[in-house]
């Protein structure tokens, strides 16, 4: 009796374990951030303490604009490193076409520029601001037209739905990614319902995805943009 | 009782051995396998004279490693007996020591690993059956071929009667266009890099070119630009430049040139460029975008005729200079350099004199 008990017993268990060890939890995706991981630093040292942007920090510098990257309550669009070198290579080949072929339009040619605000190039710098605080909370899928800080441009700040695969989509996940995307205005553009953000044409103002949002800074807001573009958008405007 | 049950299983597994022992030793293994059935995957191996070739592998059907392969007969288109041409020994430089791409960068030093053997024109590896032909090459007549092998291995010798066609043929030991591109001549305003065309393809009207392999050895290329009336401008002096490549800090700096691929036998002498090539093919491999060579010469050493535009032409065409009806009149002095690029490759060792004679320029 006592044995038949035991084995009855082994058997209840085993089909627990068995069933149990088939009712897995949904996977949940992604380490949660920590959104306050910069909440101590300026905009200007988050960017000093990351290689990928020693060579922005460097300009910044050229241009004296540390105190306005720094501004209470303002965000920050950084171009990266690539950004800058696809800018000085394409200058350079503009300088050796047209002018010498052993020529280059180098970093220091750059800084004396910038130092220099040589046909606004210090000024230019300023398209990549917005005096605002552009938080999650702030931004839209249709996406709004902010001033930057360089006079008379407007850029267009979006938060928007992606399908991109390559950003995260498949079709199985029940709410589709979103990110940000800034968007440089050459010309006006209407935003409506028919006309958002992600209809903006190339001969009206060219856009760059943000890969990196929404970092909170001791003064504001740092949206790091990916490497598509060169520095100021050269050679965009049509 | 039980150490006589150990007994008997101990009788019963002798005995065992024993049976297997007499039976296997009745039944003989052949000792390894050959086929009479061994061919060429194809069987035509086409030798350009001159050039460095090998054939497929003989693919054995089976037979036992290690064979033996050596050829025995090898007849003409008429069936003759040719044995002796294919059996007489040229010199051709082989290699003695492995080829290190990190440390042998000098013509010094991958020379120091060279050495000239006396070789037949062809020879058949003795292990897998590869045919592999040298520069003696140049010394066969060209025609159709036939080869007879022998195969051996532990299990006997099979001839294998014209087993492989052999078509020695004629082609160019240095392969400019078409084979290696097409001739570029263009303008870039003096000092600066942007190149306009004014013929960029196959049969190229402004440049016709002569070359002459003037010598078996040693290894030299001699490259001669040359004005329409045959004055040849002074790579020494500056009138010829390399072209620096576009960007910034672009690697490498350079677009392909001479004196990139024999950095160090490469002279800039009065009337040509020169080099000693260690090897061929020469350029061994490509420093990028094929087999050309990128010129300038500077808008102060050539005056440059102004054409209409000529945007396709046919084999055997050239500009003719100010009598030609593409002719326009000639470009404000020293406005523009002339831009040449010139596709080239070194098949076959020897000492060559290439001449490219640009048509629509004049010497200063």
């Amino acid at each position: 009796m006592k044995k038949i008990f035991l084995i009855n017993l082994t058997v209840l268990l085993t089909m627990v374990f068995v069933m149990s060890a088939c009712k897995k939890d949904y996977i949940e995706g992604g380490i949660p951030e920590n959104a306050d991981l910069y909440k101590d630093s300026t905009t200007y040292d988050v960017l000093k303490g990351n290689p990928m942007y020693d060579t922005l920090v460097q300009i910044i510098d050229a241009a004296g604009l540390k105190d306005i990257v720094n501004k209470e309550g303002t965000t920050f669009f950084a171009p990266s490193d690539h950004a800058i070198f696809s800018y000085l290579n394409s200058r350079t080949i503009f300088v050796q076409d047209n002018y010498d072929i052993n020529g280059h339009f180098g970093l220091d040619s750059l800084k004396y520029y910038l130092q220099n605000n040589v046909n606004g190039t210090k000024d230019s710098l300023l398209m990549y601001m917005v005096n605002k605080p552009l938080t999650y909370s702030v931004l839209t899928s249709n996406g709004a037209l902010y001033p930057s800080m360089l006079t008379g441009d407007t850029v267009l700040i979006s938060f928007e739905e992606t399908t991109d695969e390559e950003l995260g989509y498949t079709n199985l996940v029940s709410q589709a990614p979103h990110v940000v995307y800034f968007t440089q205005l050459w010309y006006h553009y209407d935003l409506g319902p028919g006309n958002t953000a992600s209809d903006v044409p190339d001969n009206i103002g060219v856009r760059n995805l943000v890969k990196t949002s929404g970092i909170l800074t001791k003064n504001g807001v740092l949206n790091l943009l990916d490497n598509s573009n060169s520095l100021f958008f050269y050679d965009t405007k049509q | 009782m039980i150490t006589n049950y150990k007994k008997n299983n101990l009788f019963i597994i002798l005995g065992a051995f024993l049976l297997i022992e007499i039976f296997s030793g009745c039944t003989k293994v052949e000792k390894g396998f050959i086929s009479p059935y061994q061919q060429y995957a194809v069987n035509t191996f086409t030798v350009i004279r001159g050039r460095i070739a090998s054939s497929y592998t003989l693919i054995n059907d089976g037979s036992s490693i290690p064979m033996h392969i050596k050829w025995t007969h090898i007849y003409d288109s008429t069936g003759k007996i040719v044995d002796d041409i294919f059996s007489k020994e040229y010199p051709v430089a082989v290699w003695t020591a492995a080829y290190d791409p990190k440390t042998d960068l000098t013509f010094a030093a991958i020379s120091a690993k060279r050495t000239i053997k006396n070789l037949p024109p062809l020879t058949v590896n003795e292990f897998n059956g590869t045919i592999q032909a040298n520069s003696g090459t140049l010394n066969i007549p060209v025609g159709s071929y036939t080869m007879d092998l022998e195969v051996s291995n532990d299990a006997g010798t099979v001839p294998l009667k014209k087993i492989m066609q052999i078509n020695v043929i004629d082609g160019p030991s240095l392969e400019t266009a078409p084979e290696q591109g097409a001739f570029a001549a263009g303008r870039a305003k003096a000092g600066t890099a942007a190149v306009t065309y004014f013929y960029n393809g196959q049969n190229n009207p402004f440049v016709s070119y002569q070359i002459n392999r003037y010598a078996d050895t040693p290894n030299v290329l001699v490259l001669k630009f040359v004005d329409r009336n045959g004055v040849p401008f002074n790579p020494k002096s500056g009138e010829i430049i390399k072209r620096p490549a576009a960007g910034l800090n672009p690697n490498p700096p350079y677009l392909q040139n001479l004196q990139d691929y024999a950095p160090d036998t490469y002279q800039a002498l009065d009337t040509a460029l020169y080099l000693k090539y260690p090897l061929v093919p020469f350029p061994i491999n490509s420093l990028g975008n094929g087999y050309n060579m990128y010129y300038h010469i500077k808008a102060t050493a050539v005056q440059i005729d102004s054409t209409s535009s000529w945007s396709s032409n046919s084999a055997g065409v050239y500009y003719q200079g100010p009598s030609d009806s593409h002719y326009l009149g000639t470009y404000v002095d020293g406005e523009y350099d002339y831009s040449i690029r010139v596709p080239m490759r070194v098949f076959v060792p020897g000492s060559y004199e290439f001449t490219v004679k640009i048509l629509n320029v004049v010497h200063k």
